[in-house]
């Protein structure tokens, strides 16, 4: 009969021999790295403003954040999920402006400044999407959902907060 | 009681025929007891063995990238093999990331990891050759791999991709190339075997088009010693190195600014490529240091491994994704032994 000590001391040399067999290694090592990944291209914000002095439209503020040839690229509007416009665009540097987007046939059409704009005045002012895709692999970089009841006339949605915001559109001309 | 004690003691035992008191044979067995201090042993050597990890990691450890989808990221460090042999490791990374799209897709899925083994021989006091993957020359690949030393110098760059068991000395290598500078583009292909020897051997061709196609059944093989080797040697390759030199320049700026791309080796009939390795068993080359050549020229190499992170560009953004690459032992390997078996 072995006594509940001489058990405990036979346990213990047990625990203490499978730890020593394991001192041969799994692993040489691990390298960890972290990743900050942003979108290539992205709608930051969506203005409702005064066009033409007669009626209001939205100018979407594009943000480019690597240079690439932006001529694959394609920028569309929907309304209630009925294709408004879309045009492919070329836009070199940081921002581009896209002035009234049911004109724009070619590249040459669309001015580079510091911003972005999409003119979607033809739009009703409901059910809205803006959408930036990358036509080479079919697929969507950004999609922001927008509706003219979200915002007043002079203010700006922010496409990353969800809401309205003050405008950013400082010394650009449309 | 003790009266029965003293009678037994006085008591004869008959023995062969003999009567022998008690206390006799009692005598006897106390020193035949005696005899028990004989040696069990002739002596002991003690000795401490201090054993090195086989393969260390050294350089960053830790590391912090920031990319844009369509872009790579790409971290080094290095895997010094300790043994004197060619060890095989498990090279692997580990992807983390943000929760999944609304639409159920996992965000880890937009981004691919592929892992370069190389090294860099450096001469003399002369700048080195920076070795990096870049953005890839064909639309087949994820990325190219550039070689590129600033002003004039003879330093080497070697980047080595794992081969399959079929690989021979009829072996074929093609490759995209493009070049920035004046090296030509005709430098040396490698081969590395099991037991850490490396061979090489000269006279790739360009076919024009920035193809280069190396036929390793018309060329000869040399060891590091510039001696000629049987061609043989190269049916136990475990890995094909394409070595980028940097020799003075005629004119330009860069000695070498060099790309290669889609790596192909062919095995029996068709072409496989090599040089798009996610995780994946590579062989690490014993890290030479100061190993003779020629007369005038000594190299100490570093293995270093390259993380070379691809992001798609439709990946959903966040600062979170992690990359955790591991070297591990590879236990398939016959003298490696698995803790777990």
């Amino acid at each position: 009969m072995i006594s509940r000590k001489a058990f405990a001391v036979i346990l213990l040399g047990l625990v203490f021999g499978a730890a020593g067999s394991s001192a041969v290694l799994n692993s040489f090592g691990t390298v960890s790295g972290t990743a900050d990944v942003e979108r290539p291209l992205e709608i930051k914000e969506i203005h409702y403003e005064e066009y033409g002095g007669s009626h209001s439209g939205e100018y979407v503020l594009l943000e480019a954040r690597t240079e690439i040839d932006l001529s694959e690229w394609n920028m569309s509007a929907y309304e209630d999920g009925e294709n408004f416009n879309n045009v492919s665009t070329s836009i070199e540097g940081k921002f581009a402006i896209v002035t009234n987007i049911s004109s724009v046939e070619t590249p040459e059409d669309i001015s580079v400044f510091e911003v972005g704009t999409i003119d979607s005045s033809g739009l009703a002012n409901s059910g809205e999407e803006i959408i930036v895709e990358y036509m080479p692999e079919d697929v969507f970089v950004h999609r922001v959902d927008y509706s003219e009841s979200d915002c007043s006339v002079g203010e700006a949605y922010n496409a990353s907060k969800g809401d309205c915001d003050s405008a950013d559109l400082d010394g650009v001309t449309t | 009681m003790k009266q029965k004690a003293k009678n037994a003691f006085k008591h004869k035992v008959e023995l062969f025929g003999k009567t022998v008191p008690t206390m006799l044979l009692i005598g006897l067995f106390l020193a035949g007891s005696g005899s028990a201090a004989l040696l069990t042993t002739f002596g002991t050597v003690s000795g401490t063995a201090d054993v090195d990890q086989a393969v260390t990691l050294t350089g960053s450890s830790d590391y912090d990238v920031s990319a844009v989808g369509g872009e790579m990221a790409q971290h080094s460090f290095y895997a010094d093999n300790n043994a004197n042999q060619t060890v095989n490791v498990d090279l692997g990374t580990a992807i983390s990331g943000p929760e999944a799209d609304s639409d159920g897709s996992s965000p880890v899925e937009g981004v691919t990891v592929n892992h370069i083994v190389y090294s860099q021989w450096t001469y003399g006091d002369t700048p080195e050759v920076n070795f990096s993957a870049a953005e890839p020359l064909t639309d087949s690949s994820e990325y190219s791999i550039h070689f590129k030393s600033e002003g004039s110098t003879q330093d080497y760059a070697v980047a080595y991709f794992p081969v399959s068991d079929s690989f021979s000395s009829d072996s074929q290598i093609k490759y995209d190339y493009e070049a920035e500078a004046s090296n030509p583009g005709d430098d040396e292909l490698w081969v590395l075997l099991e037991n850490g020897s490396k061979y090489y051997a000269h006279g790739a061709t360009s076919t024009g088009g920035g193809e280069v196609t190396f036929d390793l059944s018309d060329k000869t093989l040399r060891d590091l010693s510039q001696n000629e080797v049987d061609d043989s040697v190269a049916d136990e390759a475990v890995a094909i190195g394409i070595g980028q030199g940097a020799p003075t320049p005629d004119s330009g700026e860069y000695a070498v600014d060099t790309y290669i791309d889609d790596v192909e080796v062919k095995n029996s009939d068709s072409f496989s490529n090599v040089d798009e390795l996610g995780n994946s068993t590579v062989p690490l080359a014993p890290t030479y240091s100061d190993v003779s050549v020629s007369d005038d020229m000594s190299l100490s190499t570093n293995l270093g491994v390259d993380v070379v992170s691809s992001f798609a560009i439709n990946i959903q953004p966040a600062s979170d994704y992690g990359l955790d690459t591991h070297v591990d032992p590879d236990f398939s390997q016959e003298d490696q032994i698995d803790p777990e078996a």
